[in-house]
């Protein structure tokens, strides 16, 4: 019998002894077993082996915690001013709004915010007619995406084909604007 | 078995009366809990984590932060395992913060220690005792983390593999085998004692 063979049934031989082994695993190793002298042995050296490590919670040098140990764990509740037990409706709520996607997704916006206002600076050149007209319009954006309930996929991609475009950087941005918010303009 | 309010409560009951007494803010309550569970965690502390100057305090902190997050408990699993989670967190960022340590360098430490529990038996016995536990420790320091938490969950602290699951945060499969390659890390190490204890086995039957 191949060792790499033995080795795969080794894992199985460690989980019977545990006695967590049923069905076709336990027929597969039975078979195995039956078969193969050397997993014969691992399984009688395995058992010795788990005797002996369960035979040490006997004799191992383990510690019981000093006397007054639950007293010093109270001592210390009381003199951190952290440690405060928050009221369970109170906890509860306060994850709520710690979790809430919301947040996530202002967190989100902002930094996308920052991103185009960085790739717009190096298309558009500093201090030109242009990017004087878009820069003041990138962060009021990211509250109208949140407001709105509009998603971040929306939106980015709105100021994506800005950002490509450069047709709505003149006097009808707006209405150029609110026809790719309405979908008459396809994505290019 | 205790009575409240002449109504009697099974081990189950005053625990999740405990429970719910201490997310209130009942210090009394929180401290029954930590005098109840206080042995279990000690002892997982130990076989977690070589050096005895360390334990008192992770072990403060176990229930220290068990404190602070007790809202957190939703009772859905046993509190023990949830103190275990805790406890297996604080130890793993010990290991983290502590470094790969030559472990021997702190089993003088533990040797010294107070309280360890007297077995009888002739000197011989307890010598074998005594460097059989110290080889476990190296043995089980030397193991990789995860290796090391399976071996001591299971073949020392006795738990399923559906507890274990619970508490390692893994799959039943992937617990099955880190215990077998923790235990077959550790086979090697103590083969000494191994064949020791066989050849006396063989002897005395």
């Amino acid at each position: 019998m191949s060792d790499a063979r033995c080795e795969e049934f080794r894992e199985l031989v460690s989980a019977f002894v545990d006695e967590r082994l049923d069905g076709g695993e336990l027929l597969r190793l039975e078979e195995h077993v039956q078969a193969c002298a050397g997993c014969r042995i691992f399984e009688g050296e395995l058992r010795r082996f788990r005797g002996l490590l369960q035979a040490a919670e006997t004799f191992q040098p383990l510690r019981r915690p000093p006397p007054g140990f639950a007293a010093l764990v109270m001592e210390r509740i009381d003199r951190e001013p952290r440690a405060q037990v928050i009221p369970f409706p109170e906890a509860h709520a306060r994850r709520r709004i710690s979790r809430s996607p919301w947040i996530g997704m202002v967190a989100a916006a902002a930094a996308a915010a920052l991103f185009f206002a960085w790739s717009w600076q190096r298309v558009l050149p500093v201090g030109s007619p242009e990017q004087k007209i878009v820069m003041p319009r990138v962060l009021p954006m990211v509250d109208v995406a949140a407001a709105d309930g509009g998603s971040m996929d929306t939106w980015m991609r709105e100021h994506a084909m800005l950002a490509r475009g450069g047709t709505l950087l003149g006097s009808a941005e707006e209405s150029e604007f609110a026809r790719i918010r309405a979908g008459a303009v396809p994505e290019r | 078995m205790s009575v409240t309010n002449g109504v009697q409560m099974g081990a189950g009951d005053e625990e999740r009366h405990l429970v719910a007494a201490a997310r209130g803010g009942d210090h009394r309550a929180f401290e029954a809990l930590v005098l109840k569970y206080q042995d279990r965690i000690y002892r997982l502390i130990q076989r977690l984590v070589s050096g005895s100057d360390v334990v008192d305090d992770l072990a403060q902190e176990v229930f220290i932060r068990a404190y602070r997050s007790i809202g957190d408990f939703k009772g859905d699993s046993a509190l023990y395992t949830w103190l275990y989670k805790i406890a297996l967190n604080l130890c793993r960022n010990h290991y983290r913060t502590r470094g790969r340590k030559p472990p021997h360098e702190e089993l003088d430490e533990a040797d010294g220690a107070t309280g360890v529990e007297a077995v009888g038996g002739t000197p011989e016995d307890e010598v074998f005792r005594r460097e059989f536990w110290d080889h476990l420790r190296l043995g089980l320091d030397e193991l990789p983390a995860e290796q090391r938490e399976a071996v001591v969950f299971c073949d020392l602290e006795g738990m399923s593999y559906e507890e274990m699951a619970g508490v390692i945060g893994v799959p039943i499969g992937t617990v099955r085998s880190r215990i077998f390659r923790g235990r077959r890390a550790l086979q090697g190490r103590l083969a000494p004692f191994h064949a020791a204890s066989a050849g006396t086995q063989g002897r005395s039957t």
